[in-house]
């Protein structure tokens, strides 16, 4: 039986980077992936494939944004989704050339095959070419998630679509409801809006996205209201039935609606199935979600798991992060000894939103005093060129010391705006940094230093206060 | 009676507003004279607002193409004018004027429209129309600008022959241009116009364009822009230029001879000295009327301060700002409260963009400073893939001993925003490992920073192994 000192399950972001880790530090890694290709979920169902059909929405909604009279455009006719995914298998080939030659370069041993822990060092890979045993000091597990289905739902990938399927859908249908309004719901939602369907977003809570500072997310409703979505908030959806042609929907006030097709996005369920970790005794929690202590240990030693698997915030970039600490914390490196202390979030809705550190809503119940200093992109020239008239950046701010406790962005770039937030938090700056630094004019980072100084003027009125 | 100000400036562009609205915010008295009817200089009214709205409309237009987004039809429209394309220009130019009076009306700055002329070091008399007043000043701030350089045998006519000013008022698409002069006014045009399907030639009697950007950046644009459908004549100078019926006729120092739909004439700019009556105060000044200053900002007459356009390069609004303050904080000893930044990143909104702060590889070759470099594409980054930007590049300059980051240079969409992060990085002298502790959202570009450290870490393994 072949003995390494790793073994990954799982070639998702947060396998890839744990595999890597290990690797370039000398230790004999195999990588087990189920699937013909490698990558995982980021990479071949959701986040690029995604992200691509997203640009076709971003760029359509930002030429009526732009208001740009010279070019003639519209969408063509009877369009798939496929179609607006001209780039994804450019994409995505190359993304997997790139995590191949990260695993040659690491000599990283790539076995394709089901994986199942006999024991806490054994992994049975069961696979076409003949069934293995591998055994290993340690096991990470990174299998990922998959759309979660209530049982009651009658997903048919025709009429009522999950996350994955709706990557497939034939035609663009006309109206659409999105049951779930977290990050893949809401995102889902705009890009169809932007797409110039009629989407219903339903969700039983009373908000969108509840982890978002709340002032961002009327921002982000009222922008996506007046593109066209409509909100169903606080509404329960009772039960769903397929017609012909379309999909009945009927709702706790007893109200009926019809859709002409219906996405399901009320969260994901690890992959955890066929793993057999309830038989080593691996603690689960709802869902299958992997419970994990912040080394990314599972309740069994040598067992760690990183990424989708272990819940919240099942993102590419902090899946990687998670994947490298478990790994330092396996062997001891003093490389990663801990996650990151800022890590910023991104959700890819139109317009965009992104944040980082706590909200004003956290501060408010950990009782930490806090001020906010708001820069508008309505007020700054590139946010005037582009025409986004809802963007804002809204920090967040220690009155002791003026040390950064969070941002929040929502608009174009939020996504990469974000960073030079994040870079200022891990150095502990305070909102003078950005006033200290040059920014290029015309850009949208210039409203940092907007929102510094707004921010140095509730600092003075707060002063203010305190004297009197 | 004689009105006395603390602080004259001349000229309300963003320089002139800065330098006025820092002075005003430490109590001073200001006073602010503009020429024009409107405040905010050529920056505002006939500059970079206006030539970015008309670059957007460009960039959204080979943005599509490169992007493939199949599933959307478009064309330019027939029979444009430039101003077609600027549609959102004077929504733009209306929101910053606004914006600029609110400011100087909260400072308390007394503004005064005329042309303004020295008397002596301290005193200036502003003329409007019939009224005459004058006004002293301890500390007088000369922030004119600059406008177009128009060599006497050149027949400019804003019919045929262009310069940067009057190219905006073009009343039609033509097929060919000639564009003289690869500086930052020259390369921007040039590719704006080729993004929107004119055949541009670039003429520049050196062998590159945008010289002061790092080399391997700067050809890098020139492979992009010659793919994008630029044609560029290095190394041979324009001796004569001439409308011919309707076209215009170019002869070339080596014996080419050339005929074009227009030319636009970007052979630099002159400072807007003339009328201040300077040379009688005793003000020095250099080659197209540049008032000399040293590092402060300081003419020769030690009360009397020079920013912006009007003292030559780097002549971006960004610096423009940030020597004004340097000069306010220096004229009225303002040290210990406003700290300046060592670092002032510069942008080039050519299509693709560049963006550069701190030295170049170049720069570190003729000072003989010791360097490695860390690479990152677009290409192998996701969002660079989505977006299919196959140009883009972030290139780190930083220092073997220490991996301090000495500077950063960027070539690609949004290279104008993501500098900053690397302006943060270098504000707080830091290495290039800040990028290795930081997480960025996936997918983005800023990703790429992670990318080109771990690059420069490895040459910087090589480096230390050569050295042993």
């Amino acid at each position: 039986m072949e003995h390494y000192d790793l073994i990954v399950i799982g070639s998702g972001p947060a396998g890839e980077k744990g595999a890597a880790q290990a690797a370039y530090f000398n230790k004999r890694v195999a990588l087990i992936e189920r699937n013909p290709e490698i990558g995982g979920a980021g990479i071949n169902t959701g986040t690029v494939p995604s992200k691509t059909l997203r640009e076709a929405a971003l760029y359509y909604s930002g030429l009526l944004q732009r208001g740009l009279y010279g070019i003639d455009y519209s969408l063509k006719e009877n369009l798939s989704v496929k179609d607006f995914m001209h780039r994804e298998q450019l994409v995505v080939m190359n993304e997997h050339a790139i995590i191949w030659g990260n695993l040659r370069r690491h000599n990283i041993t790539l076995i394709h095959g089901d994986a199942s822990l006999k024991d806490a060092h054994t992994v049975k890979v069961i696979s076409p070419d003949g069934d293995m045993e591998i055994s290993g000091d340690y096991i990470l597990i990174a299998t990922g998630s998959s759309p979660w289905h209530p049982p009651e739902i009658p997903f048919d990938g025709n009429l009522v679509y999950d996350s994955d399927s709706i990557l497939q859908m034939k035609h663009i249908p006309k109206t659409m409801a999105v049951i779930g309004g977290g990050v893949i719901g809401t995102e889902y939602a705009s890009i169809f809006t932007a797409l110039g369907i009629r989407v219903t977003l339903i969700d039983p809570k009373e908000s969108i996205l509840p982890f978002v500072d709340k002032e961002i997310i009327q921002r982000l409703m009222d922008q996506l209201k007046s593109l066209g979505l409509e909100f169903m908030l606080g509404h329960k959806v009772t039960a769903i039935q397929p017609q012909d042609n379309c999909v009945r929907l009927s709702l706790d006030q007893q109200a009926t609606k019809e859709f002409d097709i219906i996405l399901i996005a009320m969260g994901r369920q690890s992959n955890v199935q066929g793993l057999c970790l309830e038989q080593l005794g691996v603690q689960l929690g709802n869902r299958g979600v992997i419970v994990v202590n912040d080394k990314y240990q599972t309740s069994i030693p040598n067992i760690y798991a990183a990424g989708d698997v272990i819940g919240f915030p099942a993102l590419a970039s902090t899946s990687m992060e998670q994947a490298r600490v478990a790994v330092s914390h396996a062997f001891n490196f003093t490389y990663k000894e801990e996650m990151s202390p800022v890590v910023p979030l991104a959700v890819y809705a139109i317009p965009e939103i992104s944040m980082v550190g706590m909200t004003a809503e956290e501060c408010a119940a950990k009782q930490i005093p806090y001020l906010a200093g708001r820069g508008f992109y309505s007020n700054n020239p590139r946010g005037q060129i582009i025409g986004d008239m809802s963007g804002m950046i809204k920090l967040i701010f220690s009155p002791a010391n003026k040390k950064l406790l969070g941002a929040h962005i929502i608009g174009e770039q939020a996504s990469e705006l974000i960073h030079v937030a994040a870079h200022v938090m891990l150095v502990e700056g305070t909102i003078d940094t950005f006033i200290r630094a040059v920014y290029n004019y015309p850009t949208l980072s210039d409203l940092y230093k907007y929102a510094a100084y707004d921010g140095l003027g509730n600092w003075d009125k707060w002063k203010k206060e305190q004297g009197a | 009676m004689v009105k006395k100000f603390d602080l004259i400036v001349i000229g309300a562009g963003p320089a002139g507003e800065k330098g006025a609205s820092k002075a005003a915010q430490y109590g001073k008295r200001v006073a602010l004279i503009e020429r024009a009817q409107y405040l905010g200089g050529a920056g505002i009214n006939t500059g970079t607002v206006p030539s970015k709205t008309l670059r957007e409309s460009a960039l959204y237009f080979s943005g599509l193409q490169q992007r493939g987004l199949y599933g959307i039809d478009y064309s330019l429209k027939e029979n444009l004018t430039v101003k077609d394309f600027m549609y959102r220009e004077r929504i733009v130019v209306g929101k910053e004027r606004s914006m600029l009076e609110q400011s100087v009306r909260r400072e308390n700055i007394s503004v005064f429209h005329g042309e303004a002329s020295l008397r002596d070091q301290y005193t200036v008399h502003v003329k409007s129309g019939d009224t005459q007043i004058e006004i002293t000043g301890d500390i007088l701030l000369i922030a004119t600008g600059s406008s177009p350089h128009h060599p006497p045998e050149i027949p400019f006519d804003g019919q045929l022959i262009f310069d940067s000013d009057t190219i905006l008022n073009m009343n039609r698409i033509p097929k060919t241009m000639a564009v003289i002069g690869g500086g930052v006014i020259g390369a921007e045009y040039a590719s704006i116009f080729t993004a929107l399907g004119i055949h541009v030639t670039l003429i520049e009697p050196r062998g590159r364009i945008v010289s002061f950007v790092d080399s391997e950046i700067g050809d890098r644009l020139t492979d992009q822009l010659r793919k994008l459908g630029l044609e560029f004549i290095f190394n041979d100078r324009m001796t004569e230029i001439k409308p011919q019926g309707n076209h215009v006729h170019v002869v070339l120092e080596k014996g080419k001879e050339r005929e074009f739909d227009v030319a636009l004439v970007a052979a630099g700019r002159q400072s807007n000295v003339q009328g201040l009556g300077l040379e009688q105060v005793g003000v020095k000044l250099g080659e197209r009327g540049l008032i000399l200053v040293n590092e402060n900002y300081q003419t020769n007459i030690p009360n009397i301060y020079a920013v912006g356009d009007v003292i030559g390069f780097p002549a971006l609004a960004s610096t423009s700002m940030e020597q004004a303050r340097a000069a306010v904080v220096q004229a009225f000893d303002l040290k210990y409260k406003e700290k300046l930044a060592p670092f002032v990143p510069l942008a080039v909104y050519s299509i693709p963009e560049i963006s550069t702060i701190g030295l170049t590889e170049d720069d570190c070759k003729a000072k003989n400073i010791p360097y490695l470099i860390g690479r990152a594409y677009y290409e192998d980054n996701a969002r660079g893939q989505i977006i299919g930007d196959m140009s883009g590049m972030i290139k780190l300059v930083f220092s073997p001993m220490d991996k301090k980051l000495l500077g950063a240079h960027i070539i690609g969409e949004q290279a104008s925003e993501l500098i900053h992060i690397a302006s943060h990085v270098m504000l707080k002298g830091d290495p290039i490992d800040a990028f290795i502790d930081a997480v960025y959202n996936y997918p983005t570009l800023s990703d790429s920073y992670q990318y080109a450290a771990y690059d420069g870490l490895v040459n910087h393994d090589r480096w230390l192994e050569m050295n042993k």
